[in-house]
């Protein structure tokens, strides 16, 4: 046992550089995945732990006009185990020069729902006595609207003198709509506050009110209801009056998505990343395994000679790589936590809550053996040939040349060298061709899905808008001056074209939808079937899978206390809400909503749409009674920064794998070729040349291999992207040649191998050419 | 080679850290007065009811309104058999409008399709003899005539963006709007209209009378 401990000690030292590589590869790797496994599954019990606490119910209704009667009705049902009733205010605001996109909504802080009290790092802080003239809200503002402790926030109440200005006094964790992915914010205030507002609200005639008075009603499912959640939604809708005043509805899990949804992009993106870097850190461990091997064919004939057993010999190798593995996994997994850590603080201000971590051992742990098993295996697999080895043949052996017919042309030459080492020597390059796949595959589709998203997010707007357009007006009332309004978008830009868009609440066959509604239906985006008339209705593929419908069935469609049945004309993209919606024409909507009132919003395409912004802040600062938006949404900055930052992290980590497959790979081919080095040398070529030569030969493998990622990428990459964003209700993606799907990956993963082979081919230069003949084993 | 190295490398960096790069557009300014208000006056709404807050060009031609009896006498094109429509949820007749071809007109076809309309009005004046409803769109006050008396079947379109339907003849209503057209058959029509009105009493909406219309061209 003694000799193999020694044995095993000196190997390790021989073979420093190279187990530093595979240690720090897998390090890396067990950093990313545990990490973003961390932040996903304590992110989503976080959250759900909190909406449960603060009572959110299987589903929560918001209404508008209702009082507290409609509980009753609701309690009667007999699949409903009970409700809460939670009173709040709509009001638009102000921030800082910034107006919100849409309503926010005011909540009486009186210790029914146990809100927590917290700073700007998410700590939690006993729970305050909320004054009069002050507000508590969500960390998320910070982010949406700059907002902080001692900033005034405006809520429109009304018309005439109707601004109730507050005071920010702290934050509080929103596990409903804390999300800055969520456009509806809550804030909290207290009951002097409230009935103040309430007053001037009721005071406030039809035409001047701003404000409006709702609720929430959290439903909570009795344990023995057979229902689904779908037939339960649909059971209250049908058997209550409360879809008449219903604002709109959300299930727990659809809440849960839009507050998860950032985080849940990042670790998405972070586990699928290390799983390709889990396949390159098997072929790197692979590739340096099987030049070990060949380098020390001798010295383990020798050494078998000696008495020492194959099986021992592995045994060795086994452990080894395999301590080198195990203990790179469990440094990555110790500092995974930290990591973790860093990502939920960083987080804050976007999930608007701080998400409470705990090691998810129950899914790490099988994970962390499962890898380990992998490799394992695999390294058992690999070590087999160290069995195979004859002692006295491998001694007798000479080290066997092999002989290529390549001619050398004294104008190419570096390059001829390059593909003759190449061809003679190919197995050595197989590793590094489909590493440079792998990392291509990966970066083209992260690049296509950046180049998609657009720089200011365009491109996902576009799927979650129900039509194109830079530009928003809706009027709530008849003082609105739309004809000047109208001239002053034309001042900033022309418009190019403009239609009406409502967005209204029905239900189909029961279930609580948005229905887009269009004055002109040609703006729809329909994926396939015909766009919808006065009889007939869109759907997106998420409302389809929801209420297992296909084009030409008939649905019944009811609001506002009316039903009518349409047809299922076609299938559309409108991600908004998760995909939740549906698209009618006017007339079609016509038949179960007043198309006379106030739910009309303008929209505008301009000549020069970056003007939009522009006008948008002139309107916002000139008129009342109309919310102006642009065609994106609070959260969207959100993720167009993630993205933009995975994208440098993914690189990042990736040139750090390239630096390290390199330095292995040239460490151990530069072991091989001294003779070959000092051959050429002593034939008159510069170490410059050889060095070119020798990182040439990298170029040439690793272009071949980059060519091929891309190729899978572009025959597959579109089907991936869009089996992924089905799950966010995006139904359809296309992608073309880009620069940062196609070009920027051709050009960085070459030229990353390239410069780090140039880099560290290095040592070329310092070894004398007497020296390196002597180096030669024969 | 040192040199020639870090050149590439950085060109790499280069290429990622400027993919997103996007040039801000200059802040023109704010709208000049006359923009906001280009001189002429409006004339007062007769709004009711729920309006939508639609608006009209201010532009003021008060020295083309022509003044006539009647649109029936008013010179422009006709579009005829615009559209029919059913009066009332329970009307089976088709009634067909004649529409004049101007802008006004126009603005309102683009809202209608071949698909039935179910439009509600809120305003029935049966002592006047007329229905009234602001309707939505972006409408100038280029074509309109002073209107004396009205027909019954006059369809006007009133500043503000009300659009009236006179049921009955009326005398004496001095009104400047904008002719839209008339319907082509006239005997029967104020039963029809009074009808739907009675029937439509207690209409969850508060809806007075309901009008079903369907483009025609």
């Amino acid at each position: 046992m003694g000799k193999y401990r020694l044995l095993l000690k000196s190997t390790a030292q021989k073979q420093k550089s190279g187990i530093i590589g595979i240690f720090l590869l897998v390090s890396v790797l067990a950093l990313c995945l545990f990490s973003a496994l961390t932040v996903y599954i304590s992110g989503t019990n976080s959250v759900e732990t909190e909406m449960n606490r603060l009572g959110f119910g299987d589903f929560t209704i918001w209404t508008s006009g209702q009082s507290e009667d409609i509980k009753e009705e609701l309690e009667n049902i007999p699949d409903v185990e009970r409700v809460s009733y939670q009173p709040l205010i709509f009001a638009g605001y102000e921030i800082n020069g910034g107006y919100s996109d849409n309503e926010g909504q005011l909540i009486v802080y009186d210790g029914s729902v146990d809100y927590r009290f917290i700073n700007e790092d998410g700590e939690e802080l006993p729970t305050p006595e909320i004054q009069t003239g002050t507000v508590y809200i969500s960390p998320a503002l910070q982010s949406m609207f700059d907002v902080k402790i001692g900033d005034t926030i405006q809520f429109e109440l009304s018309h005439s003198n109707g601004i109730k200005s507050l005071t920010v006094a702290g934050y509080f964790a929103d596990a409903f709509m804390g999300s800055s992915m969520i456009d509806m914010k809550s804030f909290l205030i207290c009951a002097y506050d409230w009935s103040e507002i309430q007053s001037v609200i009721e005071e406030a005639s039809i035409a001047d009110k701003l404000g409006r008075v709702g609720a929430m009603f959290h439903i909570f499912k009795s344990e023995n209801s057979a229902l689904s959640d779908l037939e339960f939604q649909r059971k209250i809708n049908e058997s209550t009056d409360v879809s008449l005043y219903t604002e709109f509805t959300y299930r727990k899990d659809s809440i849960l998505n839009y507050m998860l949804l950032l985080q849940n992009i990042l670790s998405g993106f972070l586990i699928a990343f290390s799983a390709v870097l889990l396949i390159i850190c098997i072929v790197i461990t692979g590739h340096s395994l099987s030049t070990v091997i060949e380098q020390e064919k001798r010295d383990m004939a020798v050494l078998k000679t000696m008495g020492m057993s194959g099986s021992g010999l592995r045994g060795v190798y086994l452990a080894l790589y395999g301590g080198t593995i195990s203990a790179g996994l469990l440094l990555g997994l110790e500092f995974s936590f930290l990591i973790a850590e860093l990502l939920a603080k960083a987080m804050i201000t976007s999930t608007g809550m701080l998400i409470e971590l705990s090691f998810p051992i129950v899914v790490i742990l099988p994970i962390l053996l499962g890898i380990l098993l992998v490799f394992a295996a695999f390294l058992f697999i690999r070590t087999a040939r160290i069995l195979k080895i004859a002692p006295m043949q491998t001694i007798r052996e000479a080290t066997g040349e092999k002989s290529v017919k390549s001619p050398l042309s004294k104008r190419f030459l570096t390059l001829g060298i390059a593909v003759r080492e190449l061809r003679s020597e190919k197995r050595k390059y197989i590793a590094l061709c489909v590493i440079s796949a792998f990392l291509a595959l990966f970066l083209s589709v992260i690049g296509k899905m950046g180049t998609w998203l657009g720089p200011n997010g365009e491109g996902l707007m576009n799927t979650f808008s129900v039509a194109d357009h830079d530009l928003g007006v809706q009027p709530f009332n008849e003082t609105v001056p739309m004809d000047e309004i109208e001239r002053v978008i034309n001042w900033y830009s022309p418009v190019l074209e403009t239609y009406e868009l409502a967005m209204q609440s029905v239900t189909v066959n029961g279930q609580e939808y948005t229905a887009n509604v269009l004055n002109d239906t040609k703006w729809f985006h329909v994926l396939s079937g015909e766009v919808c008339g006065g009889e007939s209705i869109l759907i997106t593929d998420t409302v389809a899978s929801e209420l297992q419908l296909s084009i030409g069935d008939t649905v019944r469609v009811a609001a506002n206390g009316r039903a009518e049945s349409y047809t299922v004309s076609g299938i559309y993209q409108c991600a908004n809400g998760m995909g939740s919606n549906i698209g009618m024409s006017l007339a079609g909507y016509s038949k179960i909503g007043n198309i006379t009132g106030y739910i009309w919003c303008y929209h505008y395409i301009l000549e020069n749409g970056q003007m939009r912004d522009f006008a948008m802040k002139y309107l916002q600062d000139n008129y009342r009674g109309i919310d102006v938006h642009t065609n994106s949404w609070s959260g969207l900055s959100g993720i167009v920064f993630v993205m933009h930052a995975l994208i440098v992290v993914i690189y990042l980590i990736a040139a750090l794998f390239v630096l390290v497959t390199v330095a292995l790979t040239v460490s151990k081919l530069l072991q091989s070729e001294t003779a070959k080095m000092a051959i050429y040398k002593s034939l008159g070529l510069s170490s410059g040349a050889l060095r070119l030569s020798f990182a040439l030969r990298f170029l040439i493998v690793v272009f071949i291999g980059t060519v091929i990622g891309l190729l899978v990428s572009a025959l597959f990459g579109d089907i991936a992207i869009a089996s992924l964003f089905k799950m966010f209700g995006i139904c359809e993606f296309g992608s073309g040649f880009s620069v940062l799907g196609t070009i920027l990956p051709l050009v960085s993963v070459p030229l990353l191998f390239f410069v780090f082979a140039l880099a560290f081919s290095a040592k070329l230069k310092r070894v004398s050419i007497v020296k390196l003949i002597s180096e030669n084993d024969d | 080679m040192k040199k020639i190295s870090a050149l590439i490398l950085a060109l790499t960096v280069s290429i990622t850290a400027l993919a997103g790069c996007d040039s801000q557009p200059e802040d023109p300014g704010t709208p000049p007065t006359n923009i906001l208000n280009p001189g002429n006056s409006q004339s007062d709404s007769d709004n009711n009811g729920n309006n939508t807050g639609n608006s009209t060009n201010n532009t003021d031609n008060s020295s083309d309104i022509s003044t006539g009896d009647s649109a029936s006498k008013y010179d422009g094109e006709l579009l005829e058999n615009a559209v029919s429509v059913r009066i009332g949820n329970g009307g089976r007749k088709d009634w067909y409008i004649n529409m004049y071809n101007n802008a006004a007109s126009q603005t309102m076809l683009g809202y209608l399709t071949s698909s039935e309309l179910r439009f509600p009005t809120y305003n029935y004046d049966g002592e006047h003899g007329f229905v009234s409803q602001s309707v939505r769109g972006s409408y100038t006050r280029d074509d309109e005539i002073t209107v004396e008396n009205a027909k019954a079947g006059e369809l006007y379109l009133l500043s503000g963006g009300q659009l009236r339907f006179y049921f009955k003849d009326s005398a004496g209503v001095n009104i400047t709007a904008t002719p839209i057209g008339y319907y082509v058959e006239t005997e029967g029509l104020a039963d029809a209209v009074v009808d739907a009105y009675t029937s439509n009493l207690g209409d969850t909406w508060g809806v007075d009378v309901y009008f079903n219309i369907t483009k025609r061209i």
